[in-house]
């Protein structure tokens, strides 16, 4: 290393961008979150208690956790599958951009198309929503998509991210599935594999960082997920989710203290993901 | 154990046609070469006997049974791949025991199998390293080792050697060849390196455009090409391919161009009576032009003397290949090592004719 202060120089726009707007902000945040609703009273160790006794908080913590599991493991293994699927398929590149489309789409705009799709009017007025529609037709008494809770409603919201993230990572897949030299896949029919032996003893091991890399994403958007549900119930009949509490506390409460809390714990819990996934690009840097 | 027999196979890729109707009878035990240019069809021929492309018309049997459509799993083969395609997350240990453990062979068994063939192909102390510690020769012996555990019913190999440098090559080449004389399995390989073709081959089909041009043993396929294709794709250097016209004057029968004049033996004479005072193209190997300074008792108006210009001389230590030219036509002949000549000066060679060949110039079929 040359000594000097030239290097820092060349640095300074970086590091002040980064300390600006990414470094204060987050010391900020993690000090406020010890004050009270005004940022004027030290209240220790209280607005954490409240985020994880408060009975919303713990609602939210729960829908977080369904939607982390059943969004994440959805949109991975569907993706994985229609990447797979549509290589052998001759109109794949049109199939291909259809299951894309979601993803051009706002989610605002998503939350504003499929709350059509659950419409719900009571039971022997004429049904405007596609999904009530389709269930009257076939005999069925309507279903309130968005207010049976927890399970239906929960679901019917997750649906709508899995509808918008799925064509995102089967695109990720399918470019690492592509990369998969043919003879490889070959060698294993030869050996004696069926198409499923060599899925699980082949594709799957070969695209295995990929899918890594692809989860955690998922999972870091996952517990961000703010959008749909502010669109769709704002929360509404135990729809909570933890990012739309906080914006709630913050904007609609003006309860700064408890709403740093929650960003510190989110922030805190979304950590453990991005470091896996840094780690993994940085292998994948170092193969190449 | 198996032979291998390919009944008026062929394959169309839409309108184009990769293998036109081919015939060949592999026999049980047999290692037989498949070569030609690239695009001839070779490999083609070779992917619809695993069961990797499927046959267009004709019919494909390993032993008795008729294989067209089952898949290659149940075909029981091993093929080896110009890449490897070896499996990157195991170990060579489990990139042998896969076929073996898919076929619900016992633990033991599995076990006795992969060592003996890790002995065999000398990577036993590699068992437990990823395919991607090993260099391309050690990659192609696990390879090869994948296809040995599984003793199938025959081997196929698809330019396996054409990744490795060129020493390599000539070291895999030689162990190939005593692999499978201590195995004695029924293989079929592909190359386009018609010393590949010369060296493993037991028995030789070249091929070009999709069809079959000769089957026949490799000595058999050198000294007696069926046209001027094979003859000029075996053996390297390639051999010269002269315009010429079939001359007779006295009951003599001459090869003539306006660089050369020369004599054809009275038997080949007698066999081209059809075509004398016509065109043709004049074969002969590099090797039966011979410097007219080493042969003290040839007298140097011989009617098989031709003189020609020296271009190019490469001098390879045990021989000595010269590019020349006579009568506007380029010729190379491979010479003793002691013969001095020097570029642009002219050298006289005596050509063998009892070893040359005369083919038909438009259709390229040999005729004597």
């Amino acid at each position: 290393m040359r000594r000097g202060w030239g290097h820092w120089l060349y640095l300074a726009p970086a590091l002040l961008a980064l300390g600006v707007f990414l470094v204060y902000p987050t010391i900020h945040t993690i000090i406020i979150s010890f004050f009270g609703p005004r940022s004027n009273e030290f209240v220790g160790l209280a607005n954490y208690q409240r985020a994880f006794t408060a009975k919303p908080m713990l609602i939210a913590f729960r829908n977080n956790a369904i939607w982390l599991v059943v969004f994440t493991a959805v949109t991975v293994s569907v993706g994985l599958l229609l990447a797979v699927l549509l290589d052998r398929v001759r109109y794949e590149a049109i199939a291909k951009s259809i299951i894309f489309l979601p993803m051009a789409i706002s989610f605002v705009g998503a939350g504003v198309i499929w709350k059509f799709v659950y419409t719900y009017r009571p039971a022997g007025t004429p049904q405007i929503g596609f999904l009530n529609g389709l269930v009257n037709a076939l005999g069925f008494q309507p279903v309130g998509w968005l207010i049976e809770r927890p399970w239906i409603n929960n679901l019917a919201l997750i649906t709508v991210g899995i509808w918008v993230w799925t064509g995102f990572c089967m695109v990720i897949l399918s470019a690492a599935y592509k990369g998969i030299p043919k003879e490889m896949l070959e060698a294993a029919r030869i050996d004696g594999a069926n198409e499923w032996q060599v899925f699980r003893y082949v594709t799957i091991p070969f695209l295995k960082s990929t899918i890594a890399v692809v989860t955690t994403t998922m999972i870091v958007f996952v517990l961000k997920v703010f959008d749909i549900v502010y669109v769709m119930t704002n929360g509404a009949y135990d729809t909570e989710v933890v990012a739309n509490r906080m914006i709630k506390e913050m904007f609609l409460f003006r309860n700064y203290g408890l709403a740093s809390a929650i960003a510190v714990i989110l922030f805190l819990a979304i950590i453990p993901a991005v470091v896996v996934n840094i780690r993994r690009f940085r292998a994948q840097e170092a193969v190449r | 154990m198996a032979e291998v027999v390919i009944k008026e196979v062929t394959k169309k890729f839409g309108d184009f046609v990769a293998v036109n109707s081919i015939d060949l009878r592999v026999e049980d035990r047999e290692f037989v070469v498949l070569v030609g240019p690239s695009g001839c069809g070779k490999t083609t021929t070779l992917r619809m006997v695993a069961g990797l492309e499927e046959v267009t018309a004709g019919e494909i049997y390993i032993g008795d049974r008729l294989v067209n459509n089952v898949p290659p799993k149940d075909r029981d083969i091993a093929m080896v791949f110009q890449n490897y395609a070896l499996y990157p997350h195991m170990n060579v240990y489990n990139n042998m025991a896969f076929g073996l453990r898919l076929r619900k062979f016992p633990k033991k068994e599995i076990d006795r199998r992969v060592r003996e063939a890790a002995e065999l192909l000398g990577i036993s102390d590699k068992l437990k390293s990823k395919p991607k510690e090993l260099s391309g020769g050690q990659r192609q012996r696990v390879a090869l080792g994948r296809a040995i555990v599984r003793s199938p019913k025959v081997f196929l190999f698809d330019e396996p050697l054409s990744n490795l440098d060129a020493k390599l090559r000539v070291q895999m080449r030689a162990e190939l060849q005593k692999l499978h004389h201590e195995l004695r399995t029924t293989t079929i390989y592909v190359t386009h390196d018609q010393v590949e073709a010369m060296t493993l081959g037991e028995r030789v089909a070249v091929m070009k455009d999709g069809l079959l041009q000769q089957y026949d043993d490799p000595q058999r396929i050198y000294d007696h090409p069926v046209n001027a294709f094979v003859a000029g794709f075996i053996g390297s250097p390639a051999m010269n391919f002269l315009p010429a016209e079939l001359a007779a004057h006295d009951s003599k029968v001459y090869v003539s161009s306006p660089g050369f004049k020369l004599l054809l033996p009275q038997e080949r004479a007698t066999r081209l009576k059809g075509y004398l005072g016509r065109e043709v193209l004049f074969g002969i190997r590099p090797e039966n032009l011979k410097a007219l300074e080493m042969l003290p008792g040839c007298d140097p108006r011989a009617e098989t003397v031709l003189e020609a210009q020296v271009r190019v001389r490469e001098p390879l230590g045990d021989e000595l290949i010269i590019y020349a030219e006579t009568g506007g036509a380029e010729l190379v002949a491979r010479l003793d090592p002691r013969v001095r000549v020097e570029i642009g000066q002219p050298i006289k060679l005596v050509a063998e004719m009892e070893f040359s060949h005369i083919f038909d110039k438009e259709t390229g079929e040999t005729i004597v």
